[in-house]
């Protein structure tokens, strides 16, 4: 009798995802094999789905398997894998830095598959409300998707507690929304800027199941990798050090006229470097109640309309990156 | 007209030709037979104070539960058929738990009492593929005390589901004296002493025994403390300031 383990049999598939085995004849017969039983009742089957869960949970089933390499050799048995998979990468990169009553929150515009550019403007940066803005990245469909129904929920809260959702209530929404979805998940990389209640400004930063964070800043999507560590050096002031006398750094203080060219040489460098990054460039700016918003007037930035013109502002700024 | 009453006041959702809901209104009818309740709101916090029945010198009255804890910041008295607070309550318990969950923030107190207000209309009978609905409307009235962003306030809900914010509010069988009574004393600068005082003095009017710490409860949502029943201590030290 052959009889040999399960990850003798199928050791070339253990990976973290299930193997889904489907036989071509509706019924295996077990003639040609040298033993009787245990195997024939689940050979009555059509289907043998077989896992690595199912190998600890039915091991007479994962000994059927074993028992039937022979059969499998035979090019009519041969098991035919079968994938689907729904996501896709579609490029781009976002950031968000948060200032002591402001937020920046900024993303490119190119849409990517492989190698080619879908588009040349895709937003990535959406405004939520008067004080929160949102930017997506990681697969369209599914950023356009969420996006949608954030914006639905934050509309029925409104009409349910007759106020703008506040920006620590979005973020946590956003978390639920995302873990909601936990076993089939959106492929987005969240980050959620604007202002909290108490007038400062915040940035929030998620992975797509949801675990979330409040930061001074934090750069997603393709370009992440160089961006990031760069915010890190300007923004949280890694390796640098105070001069001899001078005040510690805290990060999270930077003034606007700082923070704005630090997005914009993000967006420009990243550009040269990543394939999937360029084309146009959205910052969006909010600025807390009562703010004076006279430092982005060299900027050409337009306000977005507010619900509450006395509140909290955004605006948009939009420039070019190089589109080679 | 009696007559033709009990025509349309056997279906709980059947209007009869004068345009009314017969069984709703019976059961606001419920509440006047319940015991006296009170609510005032002030500045720094709300009040809410209770008649508990005792009808027999046998009966442990400290298991008379007629005020109960919504959420830190938000507690309820009620008054009529007690029992069906408790669906009601568990209801604005879970809708105050799942919003801090989903929002990460206290519910308001209009939020809340509005959840409370949707379930008082969900009687009657249920249709196909429905689940078993509630057979008859909530013969109780609710006090709702509690803080959020706005402030202190104080809401009213009854058996039709309608609510209403009051500054003080007296529900039950000696509501019509008591709210008489709080209409002349209340003043919008009370202090939570004077509240407390003001709601004893309230129920002691239109109680027939007399009042003591067996027979009175009271508790108070203020911005430090949020929800909390007062201790026996408390509650002796309030009655001898009255």
């Amino acid at each position: 009798m052959r009889i040999s383990t399960i990850e003798g049999g199928h050791s070339s598939d253990r990976g973290d995802r299930s193997l889904s085995l489907c036989f071509r004849s509706t019924r295996v017969h077990l003639r040609g094999l040298h033993t009787r039983t245990p195997v024939e009742r689940c050979t009555d089957e059509h289907h043998l789905h077989f896992s690595l869960f199912s190998a600890y949970t039915q091991p007479n089933r994962c000994l059927a398997m074993a028992l039937m390499q022979p059969l499998l050799a035979d090019a009519q048995l041969r098991p035919v894998g079968h994938q689907f998979n729904p996501y896709s990468e579609n490029g781009g990169t976002i950031l968000a830095i948060a200032g002591a009553d402001f937020a920046v929150i900024a993303g490119d515009t190119r849409q990517t598959e492989g190698y080619s550019i879908q588009t040349r403007y895709a937003p990535k940066v959406f405004k939520l409300t008067d004080r929160a803005v949102l930017a997506v990245n990681g697969f369209q469909a599914d950023c356009s998707e969420f996006v949608k129904r954030v914006l639905q929920r934050i509309e029925w809260y409104r009409h349910a507690h007759s106020k703008q959702m506040p920006l620590k209530a979005i973020a946590r929404m956003i978390q639920t929304m995302l873990y909601g979805k936990r076993f089939f998940p959106y492929y987005t990389y969240n980050i959620l800027g604007g202002i909290e209640e108490d007038g400062t400004g915040a940035v929030y930063s998620f992975d797509p199941v949801g675990s979330y964070e409040r930061e001074a800043c934090r750069a997603a999507g393709a370009a992440s990798s160089l961006i990031q560590p760069f915010l890190d050096n300007q923004i949280y002031f890694k390796n640098q050090t105070p001069a001899p006398g001078a005040a510690p750094f805290v990060p999270g203080n930077l003034p606007i006229d700082v923070v704005l060219p630090i997005v914009i040489d993000s967006f420009t460098s990243a550009t040269e470097r990543h394939i999937e990054v360029g084309d146009g460039l959205e910052i969006f700016i909010v600025l807390a109640k009562g703010r004076d918003a006279s430092q982005l007037s060299s900027l050409n930035a337009t306000e977005i309309p507010a619900a509450d013109p006395t509140g909290e502002r955004v605006f948009v700024v939009r420039r070019d990156l190089k589109k080679d | 007209m009696f007559l033709t009453r009990s025509e349309y006041d056997r279906g709980v959702n059947t209007f009869s030709p004068e345009g009314r809901l017969f069984q709703v209104e019976y059961a606001i009818e419920a509440i006047k037979l319940g015991s006296t309740t009170v609510g005032i709101r002030t500045p720094t916090g709300v009040v809410l104070g209770v008649e508990k029945r005792v009808q027999s010198p046998l009966l442990e009255s400290s298991s008379i539960e007629k005020i109960m804890e919504i959420d830190t910041h938000l507690g309820c008295a009620m008054s009529g058929l007690t029992a069906d607070a408790r669906t009601m309550i568990d209801h604005a318990r879970v809708t105050s738990q799942n919003h801090a969950f989903t929002f990460d923030e206290k519910i308001k107190v209009e939020s809340v009492t509005q959840a409370v207000c949707d379930l008082a209309l969900r009687f009657g009978e249920s249709m196909e593929n429905e689940d078993a609905m509630m057979s008859r409307p909530f013969g109780v009235a609710l006090l709702i005390a509690g803080i959020d962003e706005l402030g202190p306030q104080l809401y009213h809900t009854d058996p039709s589901g309608t609510f209403v914010k009051y500054e003080a509010k007296a529900i039950g069988s000696g509501s019509e004296a008591a709210q008489a009574e709080l209409q002349d004393k209340y003043h919008k600068s009370m202090s939570i002493k004077d509240a407390q005082i003001l709601t004893l003095r309230v129920l002691k009017q239109v109680m027939e025994e007399k009042l003591d710490h067996h027979n009175v409860q009271l508790a108070q949502v203020t911005q430090e403390k949020g929800f909390e029943i007062l201790t026996d201590i408390q509650l002796k030290e309030a009655i001898d300031a009255m």
